[in-house]
């Protein structure tokens, strides 16, 4: 090994990067060779003085961090209100519900709405309603078999007054 | 208080007590901002760095891995927030490393020991000043292995969990980092005679 090669290798050796068969050349070179002794002596000593360039802060950093941390909250606020509510994750299942809640609120429901008709279909409820409607105060359907009996009953009376007018 | 974990104080902040942050900013702030200054070149830009690295962490905190350590976590994103300085500086022109403002809290003060050589003293200042200038020519990644491994002071292994790379990776580019350096060296030495 000449010294070109232990010069180009200088750093490794130092850095302990070398398989052994590597570094046992280079050191035996070491022993023999002043000149490149002195350049691994020349690289430590620069590695020594990079230890030099670390430096302690002058100031104390927390009073100018508590105050952007203080601002960045304040700031930050309500951009992250919207950034949070419209995330895909948040913003679509919160579609989804206000678009039922919606169709749920402005669904038309008719609580007026007649009772089936199909419980018994020998009877004229059409007739019986409408003789009913005549005779009492309009009035929110509660029980249809209520309203039925109630329409029934004021039928016979009605058959009977004109019975009685005859 | 004081003695707490770097884990407990983080879980004290995540709970809401800001002021516990403060532990920590005490705890790594001369190791932030060295690393800072050795990366923008002058105190000021350094302790913006420091305090927008500190903020970084603050905000991403919740996402820290316990599982590994508080400081290394810390100085990713402290090189992430000088990176990112040093590229929104590049539009403007950049501050020399000999700056005067660098000779403030510049270099190893001078030892008062009558033992030491005076002339040794002043080449290692001359040094230092041109191994800063020489750190700041070299490429992003040897930068940074050379500032956490030889500056900062840190193990092959931290320098690896920091970086996210294996250790024969670190190895390597210290390796190359020091080559550089030293020819750079040579030649500003040249250049001075």
């Amino acid at each position: 090994m000449n010294c070109k090669q232990v010069k180009k290798i200088i750093c490794e050796y130092l850095g302990g990067c070398l398989p052994d068969s590597l570094r046992k050349e280079v050191e035996l070179h070491l022993v023999q060779c002043s000149e490149c002794s002195a350049e691994l002596n020349s690289v430590e000593d620069m590695v020594s003085c990079l230890r030099s360039l670390s430096h302690r802060s002058p100031i104390d950093c927390w009073p100018g961090i508590r105050e952007r941390i203080q601002t960045q909250q304040t700031r930050w606020f309500w951009p992250r209100i919207a950034e949070i509510l419209l995330r895909p994750a948040v913003a679509a299942p919160a579609f989804v519900v206000m678009l039922l809640l919606a169709l749920f609120l402005l669904w038309p429901i008719n609580v007026n709405e007649p009772p089936s008709r199909r419980s018994d279909p020998g009877l004229d409820y059409s007739r019986l309603i409408t003789v009913h409607s005549r005779t009492q105060q309009p009035q929110v359907f509660a029980d249809p078999d209520v309203i039925l009996v109630s329409a029934e009953l004021a039928n016979s009376r009605a058959v009977a007054n004109t019975d009685q007018d005859r | 208080m004081g003695g707490d974990t770097d884990q407990a104080v983080v879980e004290r902040v995540i709970g809401g007590d800001i002021d516990a942050f403060s532990i920590l900013v005490s705890r790594y702030q001369d190791r932030i901002y060295s690393v800072a200054l050795n990366y923008v070149g002058n105190p000021e830009d350094a302790i913006d760095v420091t305090q927008d690295a500190f903020l970084k962490a603050y905000t991403k905190l919740r996402t820290f891995d316990s599982a590994s350590a508080f400081y290394t976590w810390l100085y990713r994103i402290a090189i992430n927030a000088a990176i990112d300085f040093l590229r929104k500086r590049k539009s403007r022109p950049a501050e020399s490393l000999d700056d005067e403002k660098f000779s403030e809290v510049g270099y190893e003060p001078a030892s008062n020991d009558p033992s030491v050589d005076p002339e040794r003293v002043a080449v290692r200042a001359e040094q230092a000043r041109l191994l800063k200038k020489a750190i700041s020519s070299l490429s992003e990644k040897l930068r940074t292995a050379i500032i956490l491994h030889d500056v900062e002071g840190l193990s092959q292994e931290e320098v690896a969990e920091i970086l996210k790379v294996p250790v024969g990776t670190v190895k390597s580019r210290v390796s190359r980092g020091r080559f550089e350096l030293r020819n750079l060296l040579r030649k500003a030495m040249e250049e001075a005679i």
